[in-house]
Order: structure tokens, then C-alpha cells, then sequence
């Protein structure tokens, strides 16, 4: 099995590391990097709690080897709250109560997160349609829409009061 | 002193007064603070700030020093006999530990077949014959989930 150098961006660090050609991406944020809030649900691409955003956009990261991130910039659910404060994501799960287990819960918030960036005012079927590759077993999805619609209205408040 | 047949008021006129002072839900005030008694007052969990954040600690996610990792060896046949296994390959590879079979749970006090929770009891590897399509035949422990 052949061995590769890789340096990658994993939240805002760059990192280097060797690893073999057969590693999966999800098994090195875990493991090579310590990184266990990024989850693995299923063995068959199914279920995206292992979904991170990998320059930008949201990834299935079981589903990429992590040599085909080579100089990409990786971000995982542990960047959410950096800087102490919760993400505006973070919160509306909280609040909005779209957790139960907690086992898709950083997979969603990531593909949330990459669903806003493009979509910063989405319908309740546009964001149905944004998360429809996370599955989720405890909380039948309506309180994880109320939280995403939750984020979406926080976020275009924050930019509007911004600007 | 009034007579019973004096008084000349329906029984739902009575009903209708008395339900009219009986508050609504929406009159209804909950008078005791949040923190003394949580009822009828909203609540955010206690747990979901480590989840939200990637804290959580599942059971993957656990590192013990000198955990071996296990993957299973399944049937690509639903119905078929087990004339042999040879693990010699496996175990020749540079980390892996063992390879456990039926034979095996067997010799170590007939853990081949364990009880259900349902009374009877169920096969958890094969002696003889696999009975189902990806039934599990053996396990892989080794030092890594990818050299299993």
C-alpha cells in the first residue's frame, strides 16, 4: 500500500502528514487528527453524518480519500464555536431544540452551513432539499428545519446590521 | 324562605355561568418561576452544548492505548457449507492478531450460540453452514481497522 505526504488546511491549520492511498478522509479527521465530532453513520454513503465542508462545500468525507484532499481547506464542526461563541447554527439547534441523540447533529449543522452560504434566504422545500442528504433517526427533521430557519433569519440580520 | 319550584333558572343557564369563570388556557398564568418548578416553563437541554459543538463522546470515538480494531469476514453465499477456513494468510500479515471462528467460541465454552433476549437461542458464528447471505463467518483483530 503505497504512502502519500499530504498538507492540507483542517480548520484554519495547515497540517501535513503521511498517509496511506487506501485512508479514507473521514478516518483521518478522526483519527490522524483527533477530530471525532465529524460521526460515521453507514457504511454506503447514505446518511452524512460525516459531512464536512471541504473548500466550501459540503462533502461526504467517507466517500473521499484523504489524499484527494491535497492542498484543499478542510472545516469540521469543531471550527463552529471557535472563539468561545456559538455559531448562530449551533444555537438554533439548541434553541430550536433539532437534536436529540446528537449522532447527525455536526453533519447537518456543516451541510447547513454550506446550504446557507449559497442559499442565505431559503424556503422551508429549499432547506428540505439543502439537508436531504443527512439522515436522521431521532427528531423527524421539523426541528432541525425550525433551526436552520432559525440561523438563516440570525445570519441575514447580523449581515444586514452590519453593513 | 324560597320554595324549590320558585327558582325558575335552567340548569345550563346555571352550567354557563359557572364555566365562564373557569380560566382558558390562554388566560392561564404559570406562577411559579422557572427555576423552582420546570413545568409549563420552556427548557433548553443540558446535553446538547457538547453535541452541537462535536464533544460528544459516542462510542467510537473512545481511544483506549493498545485497542485492537475487528472487522468481519461475511458469506457471499445465502446457503452453503463451511468445509474449511484458513486464516494462515491473515495471520501471516504484520498486525494481525487473531482470527476467531466458530471453532473457537466453541472451545471456549460453547459461546457459538448465545441466548436471545427472547428466550431461544441464536448463532453468532458458523460451525457448519452459513445460512444467510453475508452471515458472518469469522472475525479479524488487528492493530488497525485497516489492516483488519
Amino acid at each position: 500500500m503505497s504512502n502519500h505526504e499530504i498538507t492540507l488546511t483542517i480548520n484554519g491549520e495547515t497540517v501535513a502528514r503521511t498517509v496511506e492511498a487506501r485512508t479514507l478522509l473521514v478516518h483521518f479527521i478522526r483519527e490522524d487528527l483527533s477530530l471525532t465530532g465529524t460521526h460515521i453513520g453507514c457504511d454506503t454513503t447514505s446518511c452524512g453524518a460525516c459531512t464536512v465542508l471541504v473548500n466550501g462545500r459540503p462533502v461526504k468525507s467517507c466517500t473521499m480519500f484523504a489524499v484527494q484532499a491535497e492542498g484543499a481547506e478542510i472545516e469540521t464542526i469543531e471550527n463552529l464555536a471557535a472563539g468561545g461563541t456559538l455559531h448562530p447554527l449551533q444555537e438554533g439547534f439548541w434553541e430550536k431544540h433539532g437534536l436529540q441523540c446528537g449522532y447527525c447533529t455536526p453533519g447537518m449543522i456543516m451541510s447547513a452551513k454550506g446550504f446557507l452560504a449559497e442559499h442565505p434566504n431559503p424556503t422551508e422545500d429549499e432547506i428540505r432539499h439543502g439537508i436531504s442528504g443527512n439522515l436522521c433517526r431521532c427528531t423527524g427533521y421539523n426541528k432541525i428545519v425550525e433551526a436552520i430557519q432559525y440561523a438563516a433569519e440570525k445570519l441575514q440580520s447580523a449581515e444586514a446590521g452590519g453593513e | 324562605m324560597p320554595q324549590l319550584e320558585d327558582r325558575k333558572e335552567h340548569h345550563s343557564e346555571l352550567a354557563e355561568g359557572v364555566s365562564a369563570r373557569v380560566p382558558t388556557i390562554d388566560e392561564v398564568q404559570i406562577k411559579t418561576p422557572a427555576k423552582i418548578c420546570g413545568m409549563g416553563h420552556r427548557k433548553k437541554r443540558k446535553e446538547d452544548p457538547r453535541f452541537i459543538q462535536g464533544k460528544g463522546n459516542y462510542v467510537d470515538d473512545v481511544k483506549l492505548p493498545g485497542m485492537l480494531y475487528m472487522d468481519i469476514v461475511r458469506s457471499p453465499y445465502a446457503h452453503a457449507k463451511i468445509k474449511s477456513i484458513d486464516a494462515s494468510a491473515a495471520l501471516e500479515m504484520e498486525g494481525v492478531v487473531a482470527v476467531i471462528t466458530g471453532e473457537d467460541l466453541k472451545a471456549a465454552g460453547n459461546l457459538h450460540w448465545m441466548p436471545t433476549l427472547m428466550s431461544d437461542t441464536q448463532m453468532v458464528l458458523p460451525i457448519d453452514k452459513v445460512v444467510y447471505y453475508a452471515q458472518e463467518v469469522c472475525a479479524v483483530i488487528a492493530t488497525s481497522r485497516y489492516i483488519a
